[in-house]
């Protein structure tokens, strides 16, 4: 077994995250999952149901459902190899079949077939191949002291079939036609002689359903099975000290005995579990082992009993509750005279109480009224006005300078300028950054400091109703970005045309405050 | 600096944000009691003793954005230097913790919870429908245009109530409404109305999120609840009208008319804009445009469940009154029609809007 | 590698590993609240009707209530959790590792209709199975997730033995892994533990024929020793 082929991120978990990567498991590996299935269990249920289905339904339904730990062996085998990042194909999971008969078939299908925890102990007979004692003595030492909660999964998994399966069959049956329909409901509750068909529909269901819940379950017990003996073994550990060793190997040769020797102790650790989990020495003198009380047999017995004398277990506690009567009034119904005084009080009681809610709920509208009319002010009640001095028009927009007295007098020239320079950022950021400073001026341009491109083109496009005028933004803004994040330059066309158009939305161009001091002027040349 | 003497020197800060974010170890502590209740095996803290030797000015006087801020920085040095997992898993814990605290929404434990409430509904919630008022006029397309459909179908083609109700149906409605029965007439007390409160409630509200929660199937659940309601409610208005009943109904519905039946339009709204956000994402991926729109989906439907409330209060309060002349009830229909058109239009408009840069 | 961790970055550069939660604990959790639910439900069925029909009208409030909201308030006013949750030890977060707030909450909760259908949150359940990190609908939508919440737990001591220095320069990642080795050496038995420690090789190799019956743990328990400081 190589550990570091593992495809399972290795450290301790709680048995409930076990199960959980168990379904990324199956999720991950679902198609190899479902063509296992479907050339291995599907033609066995197929011939079940071709000799039993037309005479004896019940008994094909109750066959189908009987061999499930005979299913079991494939999914976990399709698993096992997976795990270890192996691929699996179809052809080696039919010639796997022969070995999955040497698994104690016999067994789970009469002793085990009802043990809850099968998917969890499957693995010591299919992949350990562990039977008697040695498999008696391994389950012990896995189920010590931890909580492995391979019954509340079964628990789940059994719910989860039985849930979907009842529901999905109501649910095809209600998308049937109706007179179908509301035959097959009669048939599915009440015990009337259901035709093939719908029992062939209802096999098929179960069969799917069958698929998917136990292939959950399967790969729930062999996860949780994996993430038992990975705190039992410490195989992160073992993962770390290997990679630890490969890191620090210095002498090739001399290591290698020594992986060697390594592996052939994890070899004998994997399949001599007996020796390799005995208890916890207690003669050590440095490991803080918990002690175990030696107890023989009748002398255990013996101090339990004891222990259960004591008064804490002895504790008797009389509950009363009230019987239902099927009536929730207390009120006599045959004979109306005949009425318990409580019960007039108590209904008198909920008269005043309605009374008090009624009233109670008038007076929170009253007072809600008068505390609008009272703070009428904070209602910001009124029209929107076009002036809303509250806003700050912002300095700076990513990182772009706004501020009027940065722009040149003809901005759409000087940008064409600049391109033809080859001073392609700057001459988009000219004629980006004199757009925006333009719509804050003009249209009060709503826009904090945080904002981006997008949420400026967002606003453009639900603000300006003049569609050429958005199109034309957004047209900017792509070039902007392509510029700004891309590296990428629009052609001198596409340049062109942008600064052609500038001044046709822009007209009134942003630098109208002439007395604003143009310090960063750019040289004009045409 | 190794292992022990890093935990030496900050233990103290991590203990003191310890007892900061568990309010039990807190008080107790503070008050002098015992940490862990007698009798329970499990104790509140591994660190109960150190806990219990703590100085209680120091815990008192912290500054737990600071200390959040430098418990951070511990982690981010226990990562860098490798030292123990153990040590690692306590200090993750400790700002993970602290980080919920410290990110949890405003109004969660905000110091003026009415008035985030009370602008919620004020500010907010009108604000979001204007922004969203599209969605507000297809729905309502979807829901009236079948209603007034509906009631003029009847007053010329009678029979056509049968296509849509049941014959039991319009048999209980006819009796509900029935002029010359002498319930409708009769003054229910509070207690009967406290009971339709509750009944009103409990299902108009609960159609209201079904209506919208349904919408998440690209519309099409919201979509068919607003026509089903549309045609429903407009063939019981047409037809107690063409029989004649119209003076004990529409006084009777004219009152909560304006809230509930623009709560259901509402709930439509939301749905439609989360289903629609699915179908046509625009520019956004898929993901994303749901994400967005169910966020303020959300808010529309919150202001709804707040109208179904009112509705129902003044269905069975008012409504049901007997005493009210109908005229008086009919101006209380219209004005509140008014009051809803005037609070949508106007509510919250004055306030500066949130801006576009701050949203997320 | 196969794993339910996901990894955020918090705003103050420390990411924190969220483990998302399967169906198999939220169903539990679930049927817990359900229970509860029915229990409440049964409990007021048979006290409010006394009141006559007030009390009926206080009935259907409190079914609304707890129809709707009952996950909502306990998911913002218990850190995330129901009672089923919190029994369950597992919470409900934002996508970046915070509380929920009212909207998520709200939203992921009335959504639920929608993972209900067309029958016992069949579609809620399929969507965990498709989605990356076992969200249902109403999760994607509210952007949350559903995590193990954490627990602080002690840190095992190491026992003490006379510390002795590494033999060759470990990096920052082989200490953490010998001390993680130290803490967690007794859960393993003895011969393990052993075994284990022989796989680090450079470190071991130069183990004196000690009166230690298992040198090479023994010597790795004491550069654990040296490693934490104590020389």
């Amino acid at each position: 077994m190589n550990l570091e082929a593992l495809a399972l991120e290795v450290r301790p978990r709680t048995p409930w995250e076990a199960m959980d990567v168990a379904i990324r498991l199956v999720v991950k590996h679902w198609q190899i999952l479902f063509y296992s299935w479907m050339v291995t269990v599907f033609p066995l249920v197929l011939l079940i149901n071709m000799v039993l289905l037309e005479e004896y339904s019940i008994w094909a339904f109750f066959l189908v459902w009987y061999l499930k730990p005979l299913y079991d062996r494939v999914p976990l085998f399709v698993l096992s190899r997976v795990i270890f990042s192996d691929q699996v194909s179809v052809k080696e999971v039919l010639y796997a079949i022969p070995s999955f008969l040497k698994t104690g078939i016999i067994q789970a299908l009469t002793l085990e077939r009802l043990d809850s925890g099968r998917a969890f102990w499957l693995p010591l007979r299919q992949l350990e191949k562990l039977t008697g004692k040695r498999r008696k003595r391994r389950m012990t030492s896995l189920s010590r002291n931890a909580k492995n909660r391979e019954n509340v999964l079964f628990f789940l998994c059994f719910n989860l079939e039985s849930l979907i399966a009842l529901g999905l069959m109501g649910f095809v049956l209600m998308l049937l036609p109706e007179d179908t329909a509301t035959q097959s409901f009669k048939t599915l509750f009440m015990q009337e002689e259901p035709s093939l068909l719908h029992n062939s529909l209802q096999m098929v269901l179960y069969f799917f359903v069958m698929m998917v819940v136990e292939s959950l379950y399967v790969a729930g017990g062999f996860v949780l099975y994996l993430n038992r003996r990975i705190i039992l073994e410490g195989w992160d550990i073992e993962l770390a000290f290997r990679r630890l060793t490969k890191r620090q190997k210095r002498k090739p040769i001399y290591i290698s005995t020594i992986m060697m020797l390594c592996s052939s102790l994890v070899f004998m650790a994997i399949n001599l579990p007996q020796n390799a989990y005995a208890l916890v020495d207690t003669n050590n003198d440095y490991l803080p082992a918990v002690n175990p009380i030696p107890l023989a047999g009748n002398q255990s017995k013996e101090v339990i009993q004891e222990v259960m004398k004591a008064p804490v277990f002895n504790r008797k506690q009389e509950i009363e509750y009230p019987k239902y009567t099927g009536d929730f009034s207390l009120r006599n119904k045959n004979n109306p005279e005949d009425t318990l005084w409580l019960v007039d009080v108590l209904e008198t009681v909920g008269k005043v109480l309605a009374r008090i809610f009624e009233l109670g709920l008038w007076l929170i509208l009253l007072i809600a009224l008068f505390l609008l009319i009272k703070y009428r002010q904070h209602l910001h009640f009124g029209w929107a006005k076009k002036t809303v001095p509250l806003i700050v028009k912002p300095k700076t927009l990513f990182g772009l300078d706004l501020r009027e007295e940065s722009f040149p007098d003809d901005v759409a020239t000087s940008a064409l300028t600049l391109y033809q320079d080859k001073h392609y950022r700057e001459a988009m950021a000219l004629l980006y950054r004199a757009t925006l400073a333009y719509l804050v001026q003009h249209y009060h341009f709503d826009l904090k400091t945080g904002a981006t491109e997008g949420d400026c083109l967002d606003w453009v496009t639900q603000a300006l109703s003049d569609k050429e005028q958005v199109s034309y933004f957004s047209e900017l803004t792509r070039s902007w970005q392509l510029i700004a994040y891309a590296h990428q330059c629009i052609s001198e066309k596409e340049m062109r045309w942008l600064c052609d158009n500038w001044s046709n939305y822009y007209a009134m161009s942003s630098v109208t405050d002439n007395d604003s001091d143009n310090s960063t002027q750019v040289k004009h040349h045409e | 600096m190794n292992q022990e003497q890093f935990i030496a020197k900050h233990e103290q800060q991590w203990l003191i944000l310890e007892v900061l974010l568990n309010p039990t170890i807190k008080s107790r502590l503070l008050k002098g009691e015992v940490l862990t209740k007698e009798g329970k095996t499990k104790k509140i803290s591994p660190y109960e003793d150190k806990i219990k030797a703590l100085d209680h000015q120091l815990i008192t006087q912290a500054d737990f954005t600071a200390l959040y801020k430098e418990i951070c920085q511990h982690l981010s040095l226990a990562q860098s230097r490798r030292y123990s997992p153990y040590l690692l898993e306590r200090l993750s814990f400790l700002v993970d913790s602290a980080h919920q605290k410290f990110y949890q929404p405003m109004h969660t434990h905000s110091e003026k919870p009415f008035r985030a409430v009370v602008n919620f509904f004020m500010h907010t919630f009108p604000q979001t429908v204007r922004r969203e008022i599209k969605w507000l006029y297809l729905s309502s397309a979807f829901f009236f245009l079948p209603l007034v459909i509906m009631i003029a179908l009847i007053q010329v083609q009678p029979e056509f109530v049968y296509s849509i109700l049941s014959p039991d149906t319009v048999f209980e409605m006819e009796a509900m409404y029935d002029p010359s029965a002498g319930h409708i007439g009769r003054e229910r007390g509070s207690d009967s109305d406290s009971k339709m409160f509750g009944f009103y409630i409990f299902n108009n509200t609960g159609i209201g999120f079904r209506t919208f929660a349904t919408g998440f199937f690209f519309g099409i659940g919201s979509l068919f609840t607003l026509l089903f309601n549309g045609f429903y409610i407009g063939a019981i208005a047409g037809h107690l009208t063409q029989i004649g009943y119209g003076h004990t109904f529409w006084p009777f519905v004219s009152g909560h008319s304006a809230m509930e039946l623009t709560a259901i339009a509402l709930s439509g709204a939301a749905g439609l804009k989360l289903g629609f956000s699915l179908l046509i994402p625009r520019r956004k991926s898929r993901y994303q445009s749901l994400l967005d729109a169910a966020h303020i989906a959300v808010k529309i439907m919150s202001g709804a469940a707040l109208m179904f409330f009112i509705a129902a209060f003044i269905e069975a309060f008012w409504s049901s009154s007997q005493t009210v002349p109908i005229g008086i009830k009919y101006l209380v229909g219209i004005a509140m029609w008014l009051v809803l058109i005037v609070f949508f239009s106007f509510s919250g408009q004055k306030q500066k809007t949130a801006s576009i840069g701050n949203e997320q | 590698m196969l794993d339910t961790i996901k990894t955020v970055e918090t705003p103050e550069g420390v990411t924190l590993q969220l483990t998302c939660v399967g169906f198999y604990a939220r169903s539990i959790a679930w049927l817990i609240d359900a229970l509860i639910h029915a229990a409440l439900l049964i409990f007021f069925l048979f006290v409010l009707p006394k009141l006559g029909d007030f009390g009926m009208g206080l009935f259907l409030i409190v079914l609304f209530l707890l129809t709707w909201l009952y996950p909502v308030l306990f998911e913002i006013y218990m850190q995330g959790q129901t009672p089923g949750k919190k029994v369950m030890g597992i919470q409900v977060l934002l996508m970046d590792g915070s509380m929920v707030n009212w909207s998520a909450s709200l939203l992921r909760n009335l959504l639920r209709t929608v993972d209900f259908l067309p029958f016992m949150y069949a579609l809620g359940v399929a969507s965990m199975l498709v989605s990356k990190d076992f969200r249902r609908l109403g999760d994607l939508a509210a952007n949350t997730i559903v995590v193990y919440k954490k627990q602080l737990q002690k840190h095992k001591e190491i026992a003490f033995v006379e510390p002795e220095a590494p033999d060759c320069v470990l990096s920052a990642k082989e200490q953490q892994i010998i001390i993680n080795y130290a803490e967690r050496m007794h859960e393993f038995s003895n011969e393990r533990a052993e075994e284990l420690a022989l796989l680090a090789e450079p470190l071991v190799k130069n183990i004196r024929a000690s009166k230690q019956n298992f040198p090479a743990s023994y010597k790795l328990l004491a550069i654990a020793n040296y490693l934490v400081g104590r020389r």
